[in-house]
């Protein structure tokens, strides 16, 4: 549960004739997490892919390209297609994919093409159409020897700026659609551009548009005949990508099913038939090196056996693959210990510590029932649905997890919505007694805004056990890697926490002490600094006060908690008197919906402090990380079925 | 002025400036780790924890606050 899977490094040596069918074992059982050779260039060399590799390879790269384009997962999948027999119907499928005439991916592209071209042909014609309303026909607008043309859209007010600079030129515009077109003699063409980009002209290339009308259009004289040119072509093109989606559905109703199953078929090959590489390779016999979890050992023994290939296992320092194991309401919290970073094979895995105690931390910054449960909801939805990319079972159970505790403090709090169950003091403007119009024999065990010294220690304590416990984790690790002497710093900072920690407690919760608190934390630290020095050498001792900060930052459980109580308070005494005014039911709206903002605020503010709070203090006592992922030679099948027997 | 002013003034201060120095310190911080993890995403969660080292010192402040205005 705080380890990863054991693993073990093996090398598997066989004879080469059986490689083949030994592949074929491995791939099944997908338990070895393949090492890549170290050439030694002696008798073994790395071997070559085998002849297929290529060809599955560039099919498999075509099948990626159109699945880029045409969505194929989705439908349910009938039967599982059997091996042999896709590799039979290679060839066909390979026509589908991407052979001359009718094949998915020429269809696809010529589709892209023609939208592309339905796309500059629209933008075109709606130019061409401002350019109409000047009231100018085609031939007006070409230009001259003497006379120059230039249309375009302006920003400015043209007419008033060339009215300004004298400008010898006739100026069409249209103010609406702010388009012009501006005839003028060649000699004052200077002026002109001056004029133009005075009002942020951008010139139409109106030639070159009819140029790419001309094959289509027999009149390029008048708009009229222009647009509707344009109209008829694009209906044109219209109904050749109806023509083409019609042929596209209809393969892909005939065949998703099987590309599907080839694509997998050939991820399948491929890697089958690449693994050579990864092997040593000499005249009669293949080398395969890598990792298997210890539990999965036998199994692959069994079936090398049977293939009469050997196992050695080795003894090595190198590092190894990470499989996290965790129990599985645990499992939830990996995305957090990976955000940080994978362990590594042999270190301590956080995640069921995490499990633990980044709700408790959560709930007790949030500590609100209302808060709780909108958090419910929205975990249970984000479960399944994902918002701007965030969602996913991982992250919905996490703050599934996150919710129930706010909720519990929430209770303990006696807090809903920001709302008090019972007012006291002049804390607060309302409560929920006083809404509902009832007595409520309840108010909480403990407020946020009266017992801030009572949640400060609290805070302290929580702080001070994480901490003794990070270090003891640490411990722990030494101890595992047979590093006696740092187990001595490690309790030496245990020592040096202890004495800053009865300091803090002396100075904020007043506990008295028979002796002076001098006598007690000055020995304290001085013996502690001895083992760091000890332990971990002179340079440590530098972070001295950095325990100290570590211990205080533990009180932003408390302080980030009353600064998001604040704000809800605030909102209530704004929101809540209005209830009963003629605005009741907008105010209503507007309470869920603040707070529904406040919860977003809370979550993201919440969340990043209670991780804040692992990943700086609590992980840098023990963790390391920067283990690389388990991951074994082998397939999930989902279309597709080894064998040759078709069935379902 | 009364003394309770002055207190509020000063606890105002403490946690005004821990906040603005804290917030210089971010800036700076922050800009090296968005540069890191646009070339390695993966260290996201490293460059997280780096961050927000410095909110510490408003918490620091936060305690001095208290004690200037004597809640506890």
């Amino acid at each position: 549960m705080l380890s990863p899977e054991k693993m073990v490094e093996v090398v598997l040596t066989g004879p080469k004739d059986r490689m083949q069918a030994y592949i074929d074992a491995l791939h099944e059982l997908a338990v070895l997490h393949i090492r890549d050779p170290v050439p030694s260039g002696e008798v073994l060399e790395p071997g070559l892919p085998e002849k297929e590799a290529g060809k599955h390879s560039e099919l498999l790269v075509k099948l990626r390209i159109l699945q880029e384009r045409v969505k194929l997962e989705g439908a349910e999948v009938t039967e599982k297609k059997a091996e042999t027999e896709l590799r039979k119907n290679l060839e066909k499928i390979e026509g589908v994919i991407h052979g001359t005439g009718i094949s998915l991916l020429e269809n696809t592209e010529r589709k892209q093409k023609i939208e592309n071209e339905i796309r500059r042909l629209t933008d075109e014609r709606q130019v061409l159409e401002k350019v109409g309303k000047l009231g100018l026909e085609v031939g007006d607008l070409m230009p001259y020897e003497n006379l120059g043309v230039a249309v375009g859209f302006y920003e400015e007010d043209i007419l008033q700026v060339s009215r300004e600079r004298n400008l010898n030129a006739r100026i069409y515009a249209n103010h609406k659609e702010k388009v012009c077109a501006v005839i003028y003699p060649r000699e004052v063409e200077e002026a002109v551009k001056e004029v133009l980009a005075g009002v942020h002209f951008r010139e139409i290339k109106l030639e070159e548009m009819l140029e790419h009308a001309r094959p289509f259009a027999k009149d390029l004289t008048t708009f009229n005949a222009i647009l509707s040119a344009y109209a008829v072509r694009i209906a044109m093109l219209n109904r050749e990508i109806t023509e083409i989606n019609k042929r596209i559905s209809e393969a892909l109703r005939k065949y998703r099913e099987t590309l599907l199953a080839t694509g997998e078929f050939l991820t399948i090959s491929v890697a089958k038939e690449e693994l050579p590489q990864r092997m040593l390779v000499g005249e009669t016999s293949f080398v395969l090196q890598g990792w298997v979890p210890v539990s999965d050992l036998e199994k692959l023994k069994k079936v090398s056996k049977s293939h009469d290939v050997s196992v050695i296992e080795v003894e090595s320092e190198d590092e190894k693959p990470t499989k996290l194991v965790n129990p599985k309401p645990a499992k939830s919290f990996e995305v957090l210990t990976k955000m940080y970073s994978l362990p590594k094979n042999e270190e301590i895995d956080p995640t069921s510590l995490l499990w633990i105690t980044f709700p408790l931390f959560f709930g007790l910054i949030i500590g609100d029932i209302g808060y709780g449960l909108m958090l419910c909801i929205l975990a249970l939805y984000l479960r399944n649905h994902r918002i701007i990319d965030i969602g996913g079972r991982q992250v919905g159970n996490v703050l599934l997890y996150a919710g129930i505790t706010t909720i519990i403090f929430g209770i303990i709090f006696g807090e809903i919505f920001g709302l008090p169950f019972t007012s006291h003091g002049d804390h607060a403007h309302a409560s929920l007694a006083q809404l509902l119009g009832v007595e409520l024999g309840y108010t909480g065990l403990i407020n946020k805004f009266v017992d801030i010294g009572f949640l400060i220690n609290a805070t302290l304590i929580a702080g001070y056990v994480h901490l003794v416990f990070a270090f003891g984790l640490g411990m722990y690790n030494e101890y595992h890697h047979r590093n006696y002497r740092h187990i001595v710093g490690k309790g030496g900072w245990i020592v040096v926490l202890t004495a800053f920690f009865i300091a803090v407690m002396r100075l904020f919760a007043k506990i008295p002490l028979p002796v002076s608190t001098y006598a007690i934390i000055i020995p304290l630290a001085i013996v502690g600094l001895v083992f760091v020095i000890a332990g971990e050498g002179f340079i440590s001792a530098i972070e001295f006060l950095s325990v100290f900060s570590n211990l205080l930052s533990y009180i932003r459980l408390f302080a980030v908690g009353v600064a998001k109580a604040g704000v809800a308070v605030a909102v209530n005494a704004l929101v809540v008197p209005a209830f009963f005014s003629p605005y009741g039911i907008a105010a209503i709206v507007a309470f869920f919906l603040i707070h529904f903002l406040l919860l977003l605020l809370g979550v993201l503010s919440a969340g990043l402090h209670s991780i804040r709070l692992h990943y700086v203090e609590f992980f840098t006592k023990f963790y390391e990380g920067g283990g690389f992922t388990y991951s074994p030679f082998g397939y999930r099948r989902i279309y597709t079925k080894k064998g040759g027997e078709n069935g379902s | 002025m009364a003394v309770e002013g002055l207190a509020a003034i000063g606890a105002g201060i403490a946690i005004g400036l821990a906040a603005l120095a804290a917030g210089i310190a971010e800036k700076d911080i922050g800009t090296a780790a968005i540069g890191a993890i646009a070339e390695n995403p993966k260290l996201f969660g490293k460059a997280l924890a780096i961050i927000v080292i410095p909110e510490t010192l408003v918490i620091f402040a936060l305690l001095i606050a208290f004690k200037i205005l004597g809640v506890f």
